[in-house]
């Protein structure tokens, strides 16, 4: 009898050291955050010792149970749980299972009609591969809103499939698509293919519409006037860019404007660089016709250009200046050889998309930029050089003068768009009636686009195939540039979702009542409301 | 005290938790979070490695660790190695890290370049052990080069940087050049003067 006199005194003392451990487990479990040993020795004991509570006298246990208190407490703390757990459980799903609804009023999240028209109207099959490389995690970053967005695209229409690719895995299925960067989406239909950069709608529904048409983009390149010869040559040419255009889907052809009397209507671009014997009259005026009437321009120029070509640039506030761009930053140049200007990082704009390898400018020349363009223009700077850069403008000198050379930053790339004047939007005068320039009928909403680089050299064979590396990122800037401009006048416009501005702006009464509301009358009507359950309660 | 409140809480509890555990049934594998990877290739450590040989392009070279911490160019021969930078290429070794894993799936691997491997560094140990990287060819986006352990099935990327620093080491062998002690120049007692000899006169 003394020996359960001794426990049952014992026993809530157990009773209470248990709830203590179990109390210290829960603080080392919060801490450590794992499963360690010691977590495990505490939960034990604390177990055995409750149990040795409850076992040795199960009387006081009832008879707390029956408690009126315990009984509520219980209750609440049930239903405390319960609360968290739905919580929890809710959450988890909401982690589990993406589901959008978009509430916003520019709808930034729903497909635009003219896109929800384009697919809605498909009628052979598309099939859309979106390579996205995984980082060591398995995560891919933006992998997970390109699906959502491609998902509202199969949601449109059955003949539209999606299948996500790591490159890294699947390398042969990359390289059969010219995958070099992810994200790269691939776009086909009918063997024809088009790819973008971007996991945007208006990329892939412009994407979309250029494999059903089935065309690809021509570009010409202009000769006659002692221009790079698209072929293999002794001298300056384009054949290592013409290799890589064509890999972009991008179909390169020549073209003098001497036997022409306007530049042929399948042009999507024609590309201009450094001519070195004058235009005459007639050749300017198909150009600028061209170009006026929603033509897509590149021009590489070059330091000391034998042709001056700012009549073509003129429309745009753009002139090229005489000087070569010489940058002693040791980041901005090849070592020892400061007219070889190193573009590490590309201005993001409408023509550099995504990240573009450095790129290295050769002989190049600066682009005067207007602080204020011409109206209705846009310029965005493509490439700039460092601040220790100098412009050159003697061309016998065979040393910067930081005396009297001008001091950059200088814009070496850049591209410009202004919509076609109401007044141009006619048909162009052309005296036969093929082949007509795009501007002959340009459609609402036509833009002219120009895009000149500073330097010719940057993008011949004499530097592409010099150095892989640079040819790369020479050869990209440059396809860049062409795919902007090729995109086609009639292309599906999305239009820019800007989202709603929704900032309130409180007046000092406002902002008074806000802190009065929140400090004092919320926590007065809790207050109340406590008082008035106590009191109805007694 | 509410209890039917309370009942009604349970049973959306219930009905919640017997969702998510269907619904998670159905993700399989995909919805398990995804453990943190090792990211280390190697276990050992610069100093365990006896001998390392590196192949690329057809040539090779083999360095060895005569005694801890010294480096020494065993094939080429050369009279002197560069051991601070054999040292550093062994640490490259034995420290190299994975940018990722990459399931290889039903691929066969010279889909990955391993047909013809572009470099190959074998690392004896000093427990008799062999360990040998096999680089592959680059990836789609030419970050990194395909690589894989001898003996073990998994597939990595190893930066470019790293496997550069290896190829090097056959391109350039550490060849040390021997600093020349400086001596200090014997001054001479007496400069020897050579007198004229006598101008014969006819």
């Amino acid at each position: 009898m003394r020996g359960d006199d001794l426990l049952r005194r014992l026993a809530p003392y157990a009773g209470i050291l248990g709830g203590l451990l179990l109390f210290a487990a829960a603080g080392v479990a919060l801490v450590v955050g794992t499963a360690s040993p010691a977590l495990v020795w505490l939960l034990i004991a604390a177990g055995l010792l409750l149990l040795f509570f409850v076992v040795t006298d199960p009387q006081v246990v009832v008879n707390a149970l029956k408690l009126r208190g315990v009984r509520y407490g219980s209750n609440a703390g049930l239903m405390t749980v319960v609360f968290i757990g739905i919580f929890i459980v809710i959450n988890f799903l909401a982690v589990k299972h993406n589901v959008q609804w978009d509430f916003t009023q520019s709808g930034r999240y729903t497909l635009s009609s003219a896109t929800v028209k384009l697919v809605k109207g498909l009628k052979q099959p598309v099939h859309i591969i979106a390579f996205y490389a995984k980082g060591p995690g398995g995560q891919s970053s933006g992998e997970s809103a390109a699906k959502l967005l491609l998902q509202r695209y199969t949601a449109l229409s059955h003949e539209i499939s999606v299948t996500f690719v790591d490159p890294d895995v699947n390398p042969a299925l990359a390289r059969q698509y010219h995958v070099t960067v992810s994200p790269t989406i691939v776009v086909t239909s009918n063997g024809h293919e088009d790819a973008v950069q971007l996991a945007a709608e208006q990329d892939i529904s412009s994407a979309i519409e250029n494999v059903i048409e089935g065309k690809t983009p021509v570009v010409y390149f202009l000769t006659g006037n002692g221009e790079p010869s698209l072929q293999p040559a002794s001298g300056p040419s384009f054949s290592s860019l013409v290799s890589f255009l064509k890999k972009n889907n991008l179909q390169a052809k020549p073209l003098s404007l001497l036997t022409v009397s306007a530049i042929p209507s399948d042009a999507a671009a024609v590309v201009e660089a450094a001519p070195t014997t004058p235009y005459s009259p007639k050749e300017k005026e198909i150009l600028l016709s061209y170009l006026e009437h929603g033509g897509h321009v590149l021009y590489f120029a070059e330091p000391f250009g034998k042709v001056d070509m700012n009549w073509l640039l003129k429309p745009f506030g753009l002139s090229v200046s005489e000087g070569l761009v010489a940058d002693l930053s040791p980041s901005g140049s090849l070592p020892n050889q400061p007219q070889a200007i190193v573009i590490q990082a590309y201005d993001r704009g409408s023509v550099v998309k995504h990240q573009l390898p450095p790129g290295v400018y050769l002989d190049a020349t600066s682009i005067n930029v207007p602080a204020k363009p011409p109206a209705g223009v846009t310029v965005e700077p493509i490439a700039q050089t460092s601040q220790q850069s100098f412009l050159v403008t003697n061309p016998k000198a065979t040393a910067i003068n930081p005396a009297t050379d001008k001091r950059g930053p200088f814009a070496i790339a850049v591209s410009a768009e202004k919509p076609v004047a109401s007044a141009t939007a006619k048909p162009a005068a052309t005296p036969t009636p093929s082949p007509a320039g795009p501007g002959s009928s340009p459609s609402t909403g036509a833009v002219s686009r120009l895009v000149v680089f500073g330097s010719t050299l940057f993008a011949t064979d004499q530097v592409l195939t010099a150095n892989p590396s640079i040819g790369e990122g020479n050869s990209e800037a440059a396809a860049a540039a062409l795919q902007w401009l090729t995109e086609s006048p009639n292309h599906i416009v999305i239009p820019t979702k800007t989202p709603a501005d929704r900032s309130m702006v409180l007046v000092g009464w406002q902002s008074n009542a806000l802190v009065f509301v929140n400090t004092l009358f919320v926590p007065a009507i809790v207050l109340f409301a406590g008082v008035v359950v106590w009191l109805r309660r007694r | 005290m509410n209890v039917r409140l309370t009942g009604v809480l349970v049973a959306i509890f219930a009905v919640l938790v017997v969702v998510a555990v269907v619904s998670g049934r159905g993700s399989g594998a995909a919805a398990s979070a995804t453990p943190t990877p090792n990211l280390g290739v190697f276990t050992f450590k610069p100093a365990d490695v006896k001998e390392l040989t590196i192949s690329y392009e057809g040539k090779g070279v083999t360095v060895s660790q005569p005694s801890p911490g010294t480096w020494k160019l065993v094939s080429p021969p050369a009279a002197y190695s560069d051991s601070t930078h054999i040292a550093g290429v062994v640490a490259t070794l034995a420290n190299l890290q994975k940018i990722r894993d990459v399931p290889i799936g039903t691929n066969s691997l010279s889909v990955f370049g391993f047909d013809k491997p572009y470099l190959t560094a074998t690392a004896d140990l000093s427990n008799g052990q062999q360990e040998t990287l096999i680089v592959g060819g680059k990836n789609p986006e030419g970050s990194g080069y395909y690589a894989q352990v001898k003996g073990k099935s998994g597939l990595f990327i190893v930066s470019l940087i790293d496997v550069g620093s290896l190829a090097q080491l056959v391109v350039q062998p550490p060849i040390a050049t021997p600093t020349a002690v400086p001596t200090p120049l014997a001054t001479p007692a007496s400069v020897p003067t050579v007198a004229p000899a006598a101008t014969a006169t006819p």
